[in-house]
């Protein structure tokens, strides 16, 4: 044990949602390992900070989140993120066409994020993705929550508008 | 209590989130990342029971145990080693993974780090050695074991990405507390892969899923089946919190 987490632990179980977290943010490759490595060992080194009556996950994307803003303000980040070509990959078998279609939302999502600013990004993604109340997210984020709610009642108008110019676009609508 | 100024979603956008299965993680990814972690910590790299942790481990060694921490949590092991390798040693496949097919690791760059310093930009090459022809080398015998074991790897990749596939929605439903949901993915999994790479983590997530499903007694019984299946499993912390979680 650290300071009362584990990294074994927290690695265990945290790692999918630090990755998923990263990686709809707009992080890649490996920009995304890069700072999805930061996250933990930051994590780590401020477990002090960690208040284990309260759930791990908030305060975890938390870091996460100034991991990636610190990362971005830094003058080369902008040379390092790789624009990622598109998923090539040949679905067979009975639920080849399901897998075709997840494929097909999660391209959506992560277009429609895009249009986003990192503040209300983060508030959406953790809101409306990973499922972590408001007040959880504004104490992560250091936050009051009527700024949490701002983000997220913005990003939620945003995004339903990138999905509709996405939509239409393809034909969908 | 969500605040009353902000419109719920649109029917069908909150459908898309519902749906949309989380980003997977590249093989090999988590070995790797854990091994850079560990050694950014300067934490001891876990060990099967018994086994002493020596100091002097060579690097590939270190993968290599942490590699068999991690199970097959994720990661079909015996290609993922390649991609994990730290540049030296052949890294064999874990017990459970099918025939681990022994590769050689080839050296890779050190990854890179986030708070690498600018480096200035390599001197222009001698004109003399750019005119130096390249020499072509018939394939050797090391370059056709690899392909070899790509195209076995690529075999196993297509049934893992499908496995994986049903993890990630089980995973989803569940932080979501869509504990029904989660539950019949996991059966699914069972059903269609019973002896899988995902075995390990699936078994897991059905215990978190009893634990929200308020099956406790089921939950109990599952996780200690998990416990004697997988003594040394990095996902047994994940179990136990879920077991002791009020």
């Amino acid at each position: 044990m650290m300071q009362g987490l584990d990294i074994n632990q927290l690695y265990g179980t945290e790692l999918p949602y630090v990755y998923s977290f990263l990686y709809r943010l707009g992080c890649r490759n490996t920009e995304l390992e890069d700072l999805a490595h930061d996250v933990f060992v930051t994590a780590m080194r401020r477990s002090s900070t960690y208040d284990p009556s309260r759930p791990v996950r908030p305060w975890l994307l938390g870091i996460a989140f100034r991991v990636v803003a610190d990362a971005r303000r830094r003058p080369s980040a902008q040379r390092e993120r790789l624009e990622v070509p598109s998923e090539d990959v040949a679905y067979e078998g009975e639920d080849a066409d399901e897998r075709l279609a997840q494929r097909d939302r999660r391209a959506l999502i992560d277009e429609a994020l895009t249009s986003l600013d990192a503040d209300r990004r983060a508030v959406f993604v953790m809101y409306e993705l990973e499922g972590i109340p408001a007040a959880e997210i504004a104490e992560a984020m250091g936050t009051p929550v009527a700024t949490t709610y701002s983000r997220l009642r913005v990003g939620r108008e945003e995004f339903t508008a990138a999905v509709r110019r996405i939509q239409l676009r393809r034909g969908e609508r | 209590m969500i605040d009353s100024n902000v419109k719920p979603l649109p029917r069908d956008i909150a459908d898309l989130l519902q749906s949309a299965p989380r980003p997977e993680m590249p093989a090999g990814f988590e070995a790797k990342l854990l091994t850079r972690i560990q050694a950014s910590l300067e934490v001891p790299v876990p060990t099967r029971r018994g086994e002493a942790s020596s100091a002097s481990a060579s690097p590939g060694a270190e993968t290599s145990a942490a590699l068999s921490k991690m199970g097959s949590w994720g990661i079909p092991i015996s290609i993922a080693a390649l991609t994990v390798g730290v540049g030296s040693g052949i890294l064999v496949g874990r017990a459970t993974a099918p025939e681990p097919v022994p590769v050689i690791a080839e050296a890779t760059p050190p990854p890179v780090s986030p708070a690498r310093p600018e480096t200035p930009p390599p001197p222009a090459a001698d004109p003399q050695e750019q005119r130096e022809p390249v020499k072509s080398e018939p394939p050797s015998r090391k370059t056709e074991t690899k392909r070899q074991a790509d195209m076995a790897g690529s075999t196993r990749d297509v049934s893992l990405a499908d496995e994986r596939a049903l993890i990630e929605i089980a995973r989803t439903a569940l932080a979501k507390r869509q504990t029904g949901k989660a539950l019949e993915t996991l059966q699914a999994h069972a059903e269609k892969f019973s002896t899988g790479q995902l075995v390990e983590e699936r078994e897991s997530l059905w215990v978190q899923a009893l634990v929200n499903a308020g099956e406790k007694a089921q939950a109990l019984k599952k996780a200690e089946a998990f416990r004697q299946r997988f003594p040394d499993s990095m996902l047994l912390p994940a179990v136990d919190a879920a077991l002791t979680a009020p």
